[in-house]
């Protein structure tokens, strides 16, 4: 039986008359990568800042790591990755270092050079104040992974990569996951990439979670047709009558993109 | 804490400009008290010195650390992962508070060395009762510090603003804030009821001046102590609701 390792029930947030989270339950198991959707504003950030003890809260309940922890020791098993809090006048290894004394991580030396070498910012001697948005999200990324920790949050980490950096991103997700069991949890508007990561989705939107659906509900719920046709450029004007000669003919899996305007009733009409 | 507090100093005494800084400070002070201690005798000079530390050393290195301790932490945003790989926010006050008077504190120990050396150099030589006197009086300035601190964390955890709380910092560390309440509890009815008496410069008077007889007040001294757990108790709840950015 899988383990929760966060837990949020009934989580409700205001700011003032501003309703952003009105009844959001979450559990994320040990071990998963868990996608987390939705518009711009329609909550993301508050759930980390809340999961994360940054964000006050006016309903609910909130557990991170082993029942019966308490909060702080809870998140002292987490490492994240929420935008780029660095010393500008230190560079990388001393930033780390920073970080580092403050997680009480055991051989800082190696660790860093660990995740610096997983990010690709090995033997970078520049203060960070020169980096490129690039290489502090890449900065980032390694900070959430010094220590090891048993949870790692990602608020849109793939930002401002490049698309072998998005792709060697996703991959070191996948390999961290896999090696150490770690438990991700990536909120990201680039929904083909996230589908290609996360294990899980969750859809957020007007303050609840709409929908959570693993890779293979999403592959049940296929309904697309491609069709390929031997005239594209009158294929909407024969579609409406008969005779179409349909060359190929090929059922394939809904994309999660069109799974989440499904579910939020918006997005462009196929 | 401790973790915190490690990560805090490596950061601090890692940063050049500080030692510029403190440098500078230190010439500065130190000829200054060269300047103005020819033919001092020692309790003339412990006189000299102590005004010195209360009225100028210890307010001045307390505002450069607390510039040191707040001003990037807060630039950077890195309190935010502090709390985010559960560094209680209570714990992140007392740390923050704790960094500024354990500085300001090494700061002091050093300024002291080069008094000394100076009034060497000037003929005096603490031993005895001026030494004693030098190390009560500087410690009640520390005390005072700490003091000015504690309030300022009011202030600056409910607004997350350096330079908010930096303004009241040199009011309270340079004495313009207990000018000010004690100009209002004076006011009208209020004169009557001699409440400056209980506010924490004058507690803190009132227990250094004791010291320096050989006694301590206790109560004076358990006044003082009830002020700094109140500042913190009241800084920790306001901070307790502060949404904080990524």
């Amino acid at each position: 039986m899988s383990e929760t390792i966060i837990s949020l029930e009934h989580l409700k947030k205001s700011y003032g008359k501003n309703h952003v989270l009105t009844d959001v339950n979450m559990e994320i198991e040990k071990g998963e990568i868990y996608g987390l959707i939705g518009a711009n504003g329609s909550g993301k950030t508050t759930i980390f800042k809340i999961i994360l003890g940054l964000s006050d809260y006016q309903g609910g309940t909130v557990r991170i790591g082993e029942p019966g922890d308490s909060l702080e020791k809870g998140r002292s098993r987490t490492g994240f990755f929420v935008g780029q809090n660095f010393f500008p006048y230190l560079d990388a290894v001393e930033n780390l270092k920073y970080y580092a004394n403050l997680k009480a991580v055991k051989n800082p030396k190696p660790e860093i050079e660990r995740v610096l070498k997983l990010v690709g910012l090995h033997g970078t001697k520049t203060a960070v104040k020169g980096y490129s948005l690039g290489m502090r999200q890449r900065l980032g990324i390694a900070n959430a992974m010094l220590g090891n920790p048993e949870v790692m949050i990602f608020d849109e980490p793939v930002n401002g990569l490049d698309p072998q950096g998005i792709a060697d991103i996703r991959n070191m997700f996948q390999d961290v996951n896999k090696e150490f069991g770690t438990t991700i949890i990536i909120s990201s508007h680039i929904l083909g990439e996230l589908q290609n990561t996360a294990y899980r989705f969750a859809i957020l939107n007007q303050g609840k979670i709409v929908k959570v659906l693993s890779q293979a509900d999403l592959q049940a719920d296929s309904s697309v047709v491609r069709l390929s046709v031997n005239d594209v450029a009158k294929a909407r004007e024969v579609l409406a009558r008969e005779g179409i000669r349909v060359l190929k003919e090929k059922a394939e899996n809904i994309s999660l993109e069109d799974y989440y305007f499904e579910q939020i009733g918006g997005g462009e009409d196929k | 804490m401790n973790r915190y507090l490690k990560a805090d100093f490596y950061r601090i005494f890692g940063r050049v400009s500080r030692y510029i800084t403190l440098l500078i400070l230190f010439i500065a002070f130190g000829a200054f008290l060269f300047a103005i201690s020819d033919g001092a005798t020692p309790y003339g000079m412990v006189e000299t010195l102590t005004q010195l530390v209360n009225i100028a050393v210890v307010p001045i290195f307390g505002l450069v650390e607390y510039g040191v301790v707040y001003s990037d932490d807060l630039k950077a945003k890195t309190m935010q992962i502090a709390i985010g790989t559960g560094v209680s926010r209570k714990k992140v006050i007392f740390t923050k508070w704790l960094e500024i008077v354990l500085l300001t504190a090494l700061d002091l120990a050093v300024f002291l060395g080069i008094a000394f050396v100076v009034s060497m150099v000037r003929g005096v030589v603490f031993s005895g009762e001026p030494l004693r006197d030098v190390l009560i009086l500087s410690g009640f300035s520390l005390v005072k510090l700490a003091g000015a601190a504690a309030i300022t964390s009011i202030l600056l955890f409910s607004t997350m603003n350096a330079t908010l709380g930096m303004i009241l910092f040199i009011a309270a560390a340079f004495g313009i804030l207990y000018f000010l309440v004690s100009a209002i509890i004076t006011i009208g009815p209020l004169e009557s009821l001699h409440l400056d008496q209980y506010l924490f410069t004058s507690l803190l008077e009132a227990a250094k001046s004791r010291a320096v007889i050989g006694t301590i007040s206790v109560p004076h001294i358990v006044g003082i102590v009830v002020y700094l757990v109140v500042f913190y108790l009241i800084a920790c709840r306001a901070f307790k609701k502060v949404e904080l950015e990524f």
